[in-house]
This record gives C-alpha cells, structure tokens and sequence, in this order.
C-alpha cells in the first residue's frame, strides 16, 4: 500500500482515492446494523431451539446409559448367583461404565472382585466408595472383611467397628449385630478371647429375644472361654423357648463342663426328651448322673450314705488301680532294694487302707473319709496318665475329684 | 477495525428532532435504543458472540459425544470387551466409510483439528467453512465410535473454532475480529470437550494465539466458560475421572516421579518419531491409498483390540481404572505401547481424530506402570505412613503416578508445558500434586525438546507443506534488544548553551552528520551539521544552539527495549539517544537504523548457523 492510500479498517481493501470510506462495505453499511441485530438475535432463537433438541437428546441419551447400566447389572447379578464370579465382575465393571456415579454398582463389583480373589482392585474401589461415604456400614463391612481375608488384625477392627457405628440404610440394629457377630467370630480365630469377650457382652446387651440368637452368642461365649455366661445366655435362650433343643444341649454341655452335673443331667436329659443328640451327649449324660451317684461329697446326703459312697469309690478306685498294675506288667510289691513306681506306691497306700474300709470304722473315725477320697483322687488322676483314659465309674471319680479340688481336698 | 455506525437511526432521528421530542421516546423505543448501542459497539459484539460462540460450541459438543456413544454402543455393542468379530471388522469398515468421507466430500477434516485451527487463524483470516464443522463432526464420531484410538478433544475445538468463524462471517466481523473468534471458539470446543475451562483457555494462548492480550483473553474465558455450563448442564457435572486423592508423604517419592517424567518423555518421543517417520510416507502413496488407509489403519488396531479392548476408542473408562490401582504394571506397560502404537496407526492414517486423549491415555499408562513398580519394590512403605499420618485409609499412590503420567506425556507431546501443569491441577483438584508434575512435566518436555526439536503440530504442519508460527520457537526465540544494537555516543552530542560556532568547531572533524543535544532535564533534542552551517552563514554564530532547536524532542529508548520499539520510534530519526532507565539524563549510547539492521542480520546468520544439518 502506498503513502497516502488508506485501508478499510472492515474489509482490508484499500479505500481508493476520493472515498472518504470504504465503496465496497458502506454499501452494505445501513442495513448491516440492522442485519447484526437481526443475525444475533436469530442466532439466540436458534440457540433456544437447540437447546430443546439438546435436551431431549441428553435426556434420552442418560435413559439409554441408565438402562445398559441396570441391564449389565443384573447380567452380573446372575452370573455372581451362578457363582460365575470373572463373568460377574465383567458385567458389573461395564454397568460401572455407564453409570459411573453408582455406589450400589461399584459396590457389587468390588464383591464380585472379592469373590473372584481380585483384593487390591476390590480394595481400590471400596476405598472409592469409603471416601465418598466414609461412614457407610456396608463398605466398611466389605473392607474390614478385607482386612480379615489378609489377617490384618488393626484393619479389620477399625473397619468392623466404623460398621458397627456407621450408617445402614436397612435394618440398621439388625445389620450392626450382625457385623458384631462377624467381629466377634474373627477375634475368637484370631484367639483374642479377651477382645472376644468385650464385643460378645456388648452383643449380648443389645440382642432381641430370640432364641436361636441368645444361643448363638452363648456358643460364641463358650468358644471365647466364658461358660459362666454362656451358660447365662443359653439360660435366658431357653427361657423365651423352653424346648430349644440346640439350647438345652448347650446349657447342658456348658454345665458338665463347669462341674455343674445337676443342672447337666436336666438339661440334657430334656434335650434328649427333645430330639436325637449325639453319643458324646449321651455318654456326657451318663457320666454326669454317674456324678451324681457316686459323688460322697453332696452336702445334701446322709452321713451314712457319704460313706458308703466314700467306701464305694475306694472299691472302684482300688479296682481300677489293680487293672492298670496288670496291664504295666507291674507287681503291687516292689522288689527289694528297688525304688516303687508311683502305681506301686498307691497300691502300698491302697493295702494299709483296705483293713478300714468298713462303714463302721468310717462312722467312728471320720477324718478317714478324707484319706480314702485323696487315695482315690490319686488314684484316678495317676490311672489316667499311665493306663489312659478313664470311663464310667472311674472318670466319674475322676470328673469328682477335679471337681472338689483333688486330694488336696 | 469496524467502527461503530456514527448514530443509530433512532439517535440519528432524535438528533434531528427539537430536545422534547427526545424527552417523549417511548420506553420500547429507549430500550431498543440502548440495544442497538450496545450491539453495535465493536467490544460488546465480541464479548456477547464469545458468549453465544460457547453456547454453540458446548451444544455441539453434546451433541458429538452422545453420537460417539451411539455409534459405539450400535457398531461395537454396549460390552466394554466387544466379541472379537466385531472388534476386526467394525474398525476396518468404518474406516473404509471414513476415507470416502473424507476424500470425496470433507478433505479438509484430516487431521486432529488444532493445525487446521491455527491455519485458518494465520492464514485464511480466520476462516473454516462450515462443511468442515459438519464433516468432522460425522467423521471424528464414525472414527472414534468405532473404535479408532483417536480422541473427541481436537475435532471439539475444530468445530468450536468453525462454528466461531462462521457467526463471526455472518456478522460480518472485521478481518482482524474473525482471526480471533476462531481461537474462541476452539477454547470452547476444548473446554467442553475436556470439561477444563483453565486448561482450554492456556492451551489456546499457549499453541493457537500465542500471545496474552486483555481483550482476547476476555472473550477466550467466556467463550470456554460459557460452553462448559452447557456441557455441565446436559452431562453432568462428573469428571472425566475420579481422581484419588494425593498427598506427598516422603521427598523420596519425588525422584520416582522424575523417573516418571524420563520415561513418559522417552514414550512421547517414540511416539512423536512414529508419526514423523510413517505420515509423510503413507502420504506420499498413491492417491488411492488413501481410500483404504483408515480401513487398513482399523484392522491393525482391531487385531490388537481383540486382545487388548482397552486402547479402543478414547478410553476415558480405562484412564479412570488405572488411576483406581485395577491393573498391574505389566498390563499397564502393555497398554502404554499399545497404545502407541494404535495412536499412530490411527493418526497417520489420516483418520480424522484428535490425540489429546491418546496422550493422556498413553502417559497414565506409563505414570501408572512406573508407580506400581516402584510401590512394589522400593517404596513399600509408603501407603502405610500415610494411613498412620492421616489416621485414614489411603489408596495406593499408583493414582497419583498415573495423574502426573499424563501431565508428562502432555508436556512430551504437545510441548505446551503450562497448559500440562495446568491440566493436572485442573482434573485432580488438589494443589499438593503441583510439585511432582512440575518436576516430571519439566523432564518430560526437556528430553522431548531435545531429542525432538520440532513439537509435533509444527512437525505435521510442514508435512503438510505450510509454515504455521511456531509458538514454542517464538517462545525460545531470543529477543534483540536495544543494547545488542547501540553504540557509544562518542563525541555525537553537543551541550545547548555552546555557541553554533563552538559546535561547528566540535563537530568540524566528526564524520557523522546527526548530533545529539541535552536541552533540558532528560529532554533530547538533535541538529544536523547542516542546521548549524545554515545558522553560521546566516551570521547567528553567536547564538545558542538551543536557540535552534525548536519544541521538538526526540524520542528516547531504554537498553532493554526491543528493536521493534527502536524501530517504531525511529520514524525519520537518523539515530535515537539510548538513556538509563531511572536518569533519563544519562546517556547509555545511541541507536541508528543501520544499527538494528545490523543486528538483525547478525541475528539471523546465527540462526542459519544453529539450524540443523
């Protein structure tokens, strides 16, 4: 452009000369404003317009993805039930893709990746759901199951205890004790009995009355080490239902083993009134009423039934004494110069004995009772160590004598 | 520029009419009037059709990313492993459909969109036919629906940037205002598409405008934060991943992310060598080759689909489960090469797509093979300090690896290195991770630059013949300044008080025929030894010289000034004074047009002289 020739600052042709503006643009000039006007207001009916058509798009579009979501969905569903858990991860992962912000979706295939023993992306996506919803029961359940699965101890308390206190959307008491129970069941593997205790006695106080719960967290306490207060569940179970025979055979078992043979004998022989029981059952029946005949300790029995009793036990003892120097190949007498056995000396105490066994020097002297009953204690506890277990009689001896302290008594 | 028209009718109108009629304008008529005052100034036109550009531009979007779906869910099925017969021929097919598409009807949808844009910005004045809009709509949505490992971002700011060109003709903007709609609207389109407003709006300054201007700036923003509320409001606020959370626990970890930044520069440069070394010779096949290129380019990437499904498509879902810990490193390495490879195929096909995605894709790949290999042999500890700091349970850091892994690549690749610091802090929303991306972003972009000196859009711009403003070199560019180009002022400058004779006297000897006088306090003035021969022979010899002067001053320039400040300030100067910057007074030299001229020159055989071979 040379000196002096002016360009259109519109169009950038030069403005020939005599033109104070540019021919070609100032032609259009007066209705250019109009049609500006006229342009951008078109443009926003236009915009009006496709924005309608947008919507309805989008609108349809969100339908589309919301369906092959749930379609996906319940594909993985079905392939979880049918225990087809790499084909169910699959077609949850793609309902995921469609429906990215579903929690219920993400939930159910960071499941399947458990199932399918994918932990880290199980963990990677619960750990997406825990931090948008950090108190959400159902994630903190999956992780703390997690951490059970990698036995990390400190984990999974955190997490079952954020269940336990976390929000649940259905059945919230019923759900916290369910994760208790689960608790509970991991720190008696882990043997955290005590820990173990603690979480069942918060358990107990929150359970309903029903049965087969108190029963269950009765079989819990007895596996944690505290038959006192299984036993106290199993009571309160049979109080709501009295012909629980999963409760009376607790009840029963739990008080054989704490000593409490009287209130064994009934509860098992109700549970046998109730239903077949196994044989451990009904030999532990047998053995407790066995217990309770032979036993010369009952503070409820006559003086002179005591000591047939004492005396009864002596026999039996002696009896048994006899069978397991046979069996040793061992003479009652040791030879001279020779240290006696252990078996031999009971069998030296049992022959200075045998001369008083008579109820009448009993009746006259009773500080004797104490002498035969620590005989017969050592007896059935040195047997037992040499010749095996003992059955019937002598484990009731045996089952007696633990019972009152043994020959300490 | 267009000037506004000097009254609107109505102005115009009232101006003819007594002051009472005025006063008597209906409230229609005032509100028409101030509507068409304010659509017809120049800067409010821009402003609100920056506006209306991104309404556009984010409507299209929708519209494009809901086709894509479509196309995917109907071609490949809804699975995200589609059956293997399908995953072979759908690409191929399409492909063929493509080609036709584009040689017969669209050729100038080839590409991913970003060169196109700034073709049309320097050197059709702004101009992209709407067809262009249209065809790559269709195209890029055929290509990527169908599995091409291509990405929706660069077809979104082409068509932004056409859908801008076409109201700004329509509106009849001046030259000037239509080169700078198209980059508006190209911010808009990637703002949409990315769901990144900042990371539009850097990128657009950084590799399309290359320059910060007040104005352009203005109606960029509004342009990209316009679209990405249509987007939002049709799409979901959702971002395109859901970024774990980060927090840097132990400065060892920082060396494992410069690892991340070598390796991601390394994989951006054999994919930068890929494109360079196969697109000019598939280019250079016959011209009916061209028909079955994308075809062939979508059997390749359909063989490699059907063992690796992931690097189909963007793969948006599959950069959202790496960062979620779902894949090991081997798998994560595989998909890294893969997808290089595919990327490649797809794109020196000539398959209409954009590589923005692939990028990302490729570098959260890499971040994320890096991250667990280092989180399972050295730092081990790690997730453990932090769950014992926070007191919570964290996820692996193999999310934040893969996060700085894109920033990385991006910056490999795309060599803007802003726009990839930018982009990650964007999409993770938490500024802690700003210093392990800037550390690998600044390695990845250094091996890049130095292994590869030509970034790749102006590498495909001179395989396409054109020679596009490279806004890297322009940035590296050294700038001439008035201190590379001044000399010393010598005996060139004459005091005002002394007498015409005793300047005459000075300057008797001197050869230059320009001198320099300070006349007042950082004021100078300047006189020929002609004007002091004249006043001489006219008897005023006694005379002061600044009798002589006049009111004019000349113009001062500083050291650090540009030439071209120089240059615009020199006008019909002989030389220019050079003074300090704080003593306007003191004299640092003096410039002359041969001085710059010079310089230039120089300037220039040095560059001859770094050119490469």
């Amino acid at each position: 452009m040379s000196e002096g020739e002016q360009a259109c600052p519109r169009c950038g042709r030069v403005i020939p000369e005599g033109h104070s503006e540019c021919p070609y643009c100032a032609k259009a000039h007066s209705w250019w404003t109009v049609q500006r006007e006229t342009l951008l207001l078109a443009s926003v009916a236009v915009l009006v317009v496709l924005f309608a058509i947008t919507g309805v798009a989008a609108n349809l579009y969100h339908a589309k993805q919301k369906a092959l979501a749930q379609e996906w969905f319940v594909r993985g569903e079905q392939a979880l039930n049918a225990d087809q858990a790499e084909k169910a991860l699959e077609d949850f992962r793609t309902s995921l893709a469609y429906a990215p912000g579903n929690d219920v979706y993400r939930l159910r295939l960071a499941q399947a990746l458990m199932a399918a023993h994918r932990t880290d992306e199980a963990r990677s996506h619960l750990l997406t759901l825990w931090r948008e919803e950090p108190g959400d029961g159902t994630v903190n359940l999956e992780l703390a199951r997690l951490a059970v699965d990698e036995n990390d101890m400190p984990d999974a308390l955190s997490y079952f205890h954020n269940a336990i206190y976390g929000v649940w959307s259905r059945n919230p008491e019923e759900q916290r004790r369910q994760v208790r129970l689960e608790l509970c069941k991991f720190l008696i593997r882990q043997n955290a009995k005590t820990q173990a205790q603690s979480e069942l006695i918060a358990l107990a106080g929150e359970l309903p009355d029903i049965a087969s719960q108190r029963t269950l967290v009765a079989g819990l306490f007895r596996e944690a080490g505290d038959p006192a207060r299984a036993l106290d569940e199993y009571r309160k179970a049979l109080k709501i239902d009295r012909r629980s025979e999963e409760a009376l055979l607790g009840a029963g078992e739990v008080a054989y083993q704490t000593g409490d043979y009287a209130a064994a004998v009934t509860y098992l022989e109700r549970a046998m009134g109730s239903g077949s029981v196994p044989p451990r059952v009904r030999e532990e029946l047998k053995t407790a009423r066995l217990v309770l005949s032979l036993d010369p300790y009952n503070p409820r029995l006559l003086r002179a039934e005591a000591d047939r009793r004492v005396l009864s036990a002596f026999q039996i003892a002696s009896a048994r004494l006899d069978g397991c120097l046979k069996s040793r190949g061992l003479n009652p007498q040791p030879p001279p110069n020779q240290q006696p056995s252990a078996l031999q000396s009971l069998a030296q105490q049992e022959r200075k004995l045998q001369p008083r066994a008579h109820l009448y020097v009993l009746s006259r002297n009773p500080d004797l009772r104490l002498n035969f009953m620590d005989l017969v204690s050592n007896v059935e506890e040195t047997t037992e160590k040499q010749c095996g277990e003992p059955s019937g009689d002598d484990l009731a001896l045996l089952l007696i004598s633990r019972l009152h302290g043994g020959s300490k008594q | 520029v267009i000037e506004p028209p000097e009254k609107p009718p109505d102005m115009a109108a009232a101006g003819a009419a007594p002051a009472p009629a005025a006063a008597a304008v209906s409230p229609a008529g005032w509100l028409g009037a101030k509507t068409r005052a304010l659509l017809t100034g120049e800067e409010q036109i821009f402003l609100l059709l920056s506006v209306i550009i991104g309404l556009f531009s984010g409507l299209l979007f929708v519209c494009f990313h809901i086709s894509i779906e479509w196309i995917r869910i109907n071609l490949l099925s809804s699975a995200l492993a589609p059956s293997p017969l399908r995953v072979i021929l759908v690409p191929a097919i399409a492909g063929l459909v493509i080609a036709y598409l584009v040689m017969r009807f669209f050729p100038r949808v080839r590409g991913s969109g970003v060169n196109q844009t700034k073709s049309a910005v320097y050197i059709y004045d702004g101009y992209i036919p709407f067809s262009t809009v249209i065809g790559k709509f269709i195209t890029c949505a055929l290509a990527i629906g169908s599995g091409q490992s291509l990405g929706p971002e660069d077809p979104a700011l082409q068509m932004g940037a056409g859908v801008a060109s076409t109201l700004g003709r329509r509106l009849r903007l001046s030259r000037e205002k239509l080169r700078l709609v198209a980059p508006v609207g190209a911010a808009a389109g990637l703002a949409a598409a990315f769901n990144t407003p900042i990371t539009a709006v850097l990128f657009i300054i950084e590799e399309v405008i290359g320059k910060w201007s007040a104005g352009v700036l203005g109606a960029v923003v509004l342009g990209a934060v316009s679209s990405v509320v249509v987007e939002r409001l049709f799409l979901g606020e959702a971002p395109l991943f859901r970024v774990p959370p980060y927090h840097l626990v132990h400065p060892g970890e920082l060396v494992a992310y410069a690892v991340v930044g070598i390796v991601g520069g390394l994989a951006s440069l054999l994919f930068v060598k890929l494109v360079a070394f196969a697109r000019p010779r598939l280019k250079a096949l016959p011209r009916w080759t061209q028909y079955v290129q994308p075809a062939a380019a979508g059997l390749i990437l359909g063989v490699i689909g059907v063992w690796l499904p992931q690097v189909l498509g963007a793969g948006y879902e599959v950069m959202d489960q790496a960062m979620h810990d779902q894949y090991a490193w081997r798998m994560l390495a595989l998909l890294a090469i893969f997808k290089i490879l595919a990327t490649g195929v797809s794109f020196v096909s000539g398959t209409p797509g954009g590589m923005f995605a692939p990028t990302i894709f490729m570098g959260a790949m890499v971040g994320g093979a890096v991250g667990d290999i280092e989180r399972r042999f050295f730092f081990t500890h790690i997730p453990g300090v932090v769950e014992h700091l926070l007191g919570a349970p964290t996820p692996s850091t193999v999310g934040a690896f893969a996060l700085v892994g894109m920033g990385a690549m991006f910056a490999g690749i795309m060599r803007a290195p802003m726009t990839s610091v930018f982009m990650i802090l964007e999409l993770s929303g938490n500024y802690s991770i700003i210093i392990p991306v800037m550390i690998s972003n600044t390695i990845a972009y250094l091996i890049s630059r130095k292994y590869q000196p030509t970034p790749i859009f102006d590498l495909l711009s001179r395989q396409d013949g054109l020679d596009l403003p490279s806004m890297e070199e322009e940035r590296e560019q050294a700038e001439q300044r008035v201190e590379d180009a001044l000399h010393s002022p010598g005996k060139t400058v004459l005091d005002s008080e002394d007498t015409v004779t005793d300047a005459l006297k000075q300057v008797e000897e001197l050869p230059d025929q320009f001198y320099l006088v300070l006349r007042d306090e950082g004021e100078w003035s300047g006189i020929s030894r002609d004007a002091l021969k004249r006043a001489a022979s006219e008897e005023k010899g006694a005379q002061r010289v600044r009798a002589l002067l006049g009111d004019t001053t000349l113009p001062i320039v500083h050291p650090d000034q540009t030439l071209e400040v120089a240059l615009r300030r020199m006008g019909d100067w002989p030389l220019l004074p050079v003074v300090h910057r704080a003593n306007f007074s003191q004299l640092v030299g003096v410039i002359t047009l041969n001085d710059i001229l010079k310089t230039y020159h120089k300037a220039r055989q040095r560059d001859n002289d770094n050119l490469p071979g």
